[in-house]
């Protein structure tokens, strides 16, 4: 069944089109449906307001029966993302099932932002910094949200 | 527990063995297991049995497996009452707020294992009908994988429709949805009995569980029952410690 992962991918792209989840885009490479580059953008009225943050989403022949791999393009500063982009988080790895597709990883990603989960740091700074000096961890996200138009360009 | 890990790890296991006599279980567990007590007791009430690989869906695919070849058997009715149960069930998913999208290729093998499949092997009969069976729930990554897979969100979906399941629920989850989340969707999560009994339920079958825990000296097995299966939707397994296989009477 070496096309289901591609049949789902389209169905999923298809989805993502029609019925958008606001502040999240997304779409594969022209040349390949297995690799997708989504964006999500800050929610309004946090400290993640106006980032543009890049992503890339890489999907083996298993999807949608094993997670996709999933990492920040763009420089980010949270409690549950490594350095390199990697995140945290239970969907995409040991809660992964078939019954998420690209719009839901995504809007999980986008919640993650704002709500992080301190029992799982992929981040030590950034995971201190949210639960002991709230003040200057929002100034870190802000320079993030900076940078992350620098990067735009 | 060296046994139970050693059928797990085996990559090369069928997914469904061959029907094995149920002295198969001796080679299994050797005579100083503290399983062997109770393996003798099996062996007076049923005559065989077929292994199922273990790899964390073991209950969904014993389940199925014995579904599917209780329908060769069954008035035409038992058919269509599951497929309309199948088919019915992508837009109660959709209303419990799954994305139907993400579902319906899973559904889609589903209506077609019973629309085409069993109605094939139905029309064949005998063995030749249970050989057909058995090579779809065989075959690695098949339509059959993706229909195990289907009944996940299914059981979910019937844990979700009574209140009365959240009364089993362990202390450990705020919620039934919670328990959904991390017990049921999952890929590789093993059932326990709560699915078991949702999913009996569900597909208004009769499961009987025989408990193989190596802890009775006497040999004694408890037996519990779940669901009515009045149309005659039967299936008998064996639980050892994280693990489910199929027993024949």
């Amino acid at each position: 069944m070496s096309t289901s992962a591609r049949r789902r991918l389209l169905r999923d792209f298809r989805r993502l089109q029609n019925d958008p989840p606001s502040g999240i885009t997304g779409a594969p490479l022209d040349s390949n449906i297995m690799v997708w580059q989504a964006v999500i953008f800050g929610p309004d009225e946090t400290a993640w307001e106006g980032g543009t943050f890049k992503l890339t989403l890489e999907f083996s022949e298993d999807y949608p029966n094993k997670a996709p791999s999933v990492r920040f393009l763009t420089k980010m500063f949270h409690p549950n993302i490594y350095n390199d982009g990697q995140i945290c988080l239970d969907i995409l790895q040991n809660q992964w099932s078939p019954i998420y597709d690209i719009s839901a990883i995504l809007t999980s990603i986008q919640s993650l932002l704002c709500d992080p989960n301190p029992s799982s740091p992929a981040n030590s700074e950034a995971s201190r910094l949210f639960s002991e000096n709230r003040r200057e961890y929002n100034r870190r996200v802000r320079e993030i949200v900076e940078q992350s138009w620098v990067d735009e360009s | 527990m060296d046994e139970i890990e050693s059928i797990n790890e085996a990559s090369s296991t069928p997914l469904v063995s061959q029907l094995y006599p149920i002295s198969h279980l001796n080679t299994i567990f050797p005579p100083s297991s503290p399983f062997r007590p109770q393996i003798s007791t099996l062996s007076s009430t049923f005559t065989s049995l077929r292994i199922i690989k273990g790899d964390g869906s073991c209950f969904y695919r014993a389940f199925l497996y014995a579904i599917l070849t209780s329908l060769l058997t069954s008035p035409p009715s038992v058919l269509h009452r599951l497929t309309t149960y199948i088919k019915t069930s992508l837009s109660l998913l959709g209303d419990a707020g799954y994305s139907k999208d993400a579902l319906e290729m899973f559904h889609d093998e589903f209506v077609e294992l019973l629309e085409v499949t069993v109605k094939d092997c139905r029309e064949k009969g005998g063995q030749e009908g249970m050989d057909g069976i058995h090579k779809v729930m065989t075959e690695e990554g098949g339509s059959a994988e993706y229909c195990c897979w289907y009944m996940r969100p299914l059981c979910s979906l019937q844990l979700k429709s009574d209140p009365k399941y959240s009364s089993f629920l362990p202390s450990s989850y705020s919620d039934i949805s919670d328990f959904c989340k991390r017990e049921v969707e999952p890929t590789g999560r093993e059932c326990d009995q709560l699915q078991v009994i949702a999913l009996a339920e569900a597909f208004e079958a009769r499961v009987e569980v025989s408990y193989v825990d190596g802890h009775d000296k006497e040999g004694k097995v408890t037996k519990h029952t779940f669901g009515e299966g009045t149309d005659g939707l039967m299936v008998n397994v064996m639980y050892r410690p994280g693990h489910y296989d199929l027993l024949y009477p």
